[in-house]
């Protein structure tokens, strides 16, 4: 489970950025943002698919919005 | 792949210091997830040894003997009569249906006082179960005790709102 | 001292066979409790706990068990995470740890006062909280660990260099957080870990 294979990614310039800034944001290869990017999409789809929603909130305004992902 | 160490002979002494030094406290458990699977039991906040009064006084109310009740929920008489004791842990939840569908309360709830389930947020019927507890006695039913027991019976047979 | 081994990739079979295993005796431990009629409030606080409820978490990315294999049985496992949790220190805010989701000891290994019982083996807590900070490491995240601990446990997750961060609510437990310091601090003093 733990053997790791190679792959090649292409992003845009703007995908570079914001790869750039959270790696720097939250001291983490780039790597391993990517890595964590890939753990929280299986995260969320997996819980969509069995019914529930996942909301953003607002405590402070009593606001609450869908965040709906495809 | 599973990496697998073994700790035989590296780091014994060390293992002897920390298994002391563990032995010290009362337990090593983290459990937020037990949490989220409404696992927990909550020190002090126990919900009172309420269903077999509850139970008891709700039949009294309809006018029902021990043994019509049982008939009607179709359960053997010793444990409606072990229920209404509050002498025993274990029950069912098919029984607790039944009861509650005899009584004409709500079976959810029922089945949260019978220990059976969990409930998160329902401070009204958790502050119910707390004067009803605080007021109950067994005993025929007296007007005041009709009024309590009427009062609890109404935050119990409220359905949940919601989907 | 025995020898133990250290599964650091639980399958979720492994799982599925310790709750079968650890299962009847916490039933037993809970009779035993029953019999001296010892108050809830001083029982254990994972007596009804059930890990087969588990079993699907597994399959997260994000997810890893790790467990502890001795003379044939589970000893103690734990499970983390690394991508729902984030870090509640000031300092970290938001930056990514490892989550300990789930920790505990076979039933036969747990201290019981009331019952004047001492585990079988000790020093498995600490043992399996270690990977948890190796695991940090491992990933990036500078040996952040945070959890849940039961109010039983407190005092030795403080000892391991935790520290209290709130109460939380949601939850009932309180949160508690290893930072970077800490973590380094702590794998200066294992005599095993790489």
């Amino acid at each position: 489970m733990n053997d790791k294979r190679a792959m090649t990614l292409k992003l845009t310039e703007q995908e570079m950025d914001v790869l750039d800034e959270l790696a720097a944001k939250k001291d983490l290869s780039k790597t391993a943002v990517m890595r964590q990017a890939l753990r929280l999409y299986q995260l969320v789809d997996l819980r969509l698919e069995s019914g529930e929603k996942l909301f953003f909130e607002d405590e402070s305004a009593d606001k609450k919005s869908e965040l709906m992902v495809l | 792949m599973t990496q697998n160490r073994t700790f035989g002979s590296l780091g014994r002494d060390w293992m002897r210091q920390v298994a002391a030094a563990e032995d010290r406290h009362e337990a090593v458990t983290a459990g937020g997830l037990a949490s989220d699977l409404g696992m927990l039991s909550h020190e002090g906040e126990e919900q009172p040894r309420v269903l077999g009064r509850l139970v008891e006084w709700r039949r009294l109310e309809l006018g029902m003997t021990e043994e019509q009740l049982a008939a009607a929920a179709g359960i053997e008489l010793g444990e409606l009569r072990a229920i209404e004791q509050d002498d025993t842990e274990a029950r069912s939840i098919r029984v607790i249906f039944k009861l509650a569908q005899s009584l004409d309360l709500s079976p959810e709830k029922l089945a949260v006082l019978a220990g059976l389930a969990e409930t998160r947020n329902d401070p009204a019927l958790s502050e119910a179960t707390v004067r009803f507890a605080a007021k109950s006695s067994t005993a025929k039913l007296s007007k005041e005790q009709r009024r309590v027991l009427d009062e609890y019976v109404k935050v119990l047979s409220e359905s949940p709102k919601g989907p | 001292m025995v020898e133990a081994t250290l599964h650091t990739d639980l399958a979720p079979v492994d799982l599925a066979l310790l709750e079968r295993t650890w299962s009847p005796k916490r039933v037993a431990l809970f009779n035993a409790l029953e019999k001296a009629s010892v108050p809830r409030q001083d029982r254990p606080q994972s007596l009804h706990w059930d890990w087969g409820k588990k079993v699907p978490e597994l399959k997260l990315l994000e997810a890893r068990g790790f467990g502890v294999l001795c003379e044939g049985d589970w000893q103690g496992a734990m499970m983390t995470k690394t991508a729902s949790s984030v870090s509640r220190l000031e300092a970290t805010r938001r930056k990514p740890i490892v989550y300990v989701d789930y920790l505990e000891l076979a039933p036969w290994n747990w201290k019981v006062t009331p019952l004047k019982r001492q585990g079988r083996y000790g020093g498995l807590g600490t043992l399996l909280f270690l990977q948890a900070v190796i695991q940090s490491f491992d990933e990036g995240f500078g040996g952040r660990v945070g959890l849940h601990a039961l109010p039983q446990a407190e005092t030795f997750y403080a000892g391991l260099g935790l520290k209290r961060v709130a109460h939380d609510d949601a939850k009932r437990l309180p949160y508690y957080e290893l930072d970077s310091q800490a973590a380094n601090r702590l794998m200066q003093h294992d005599g095993g870990a790489p």
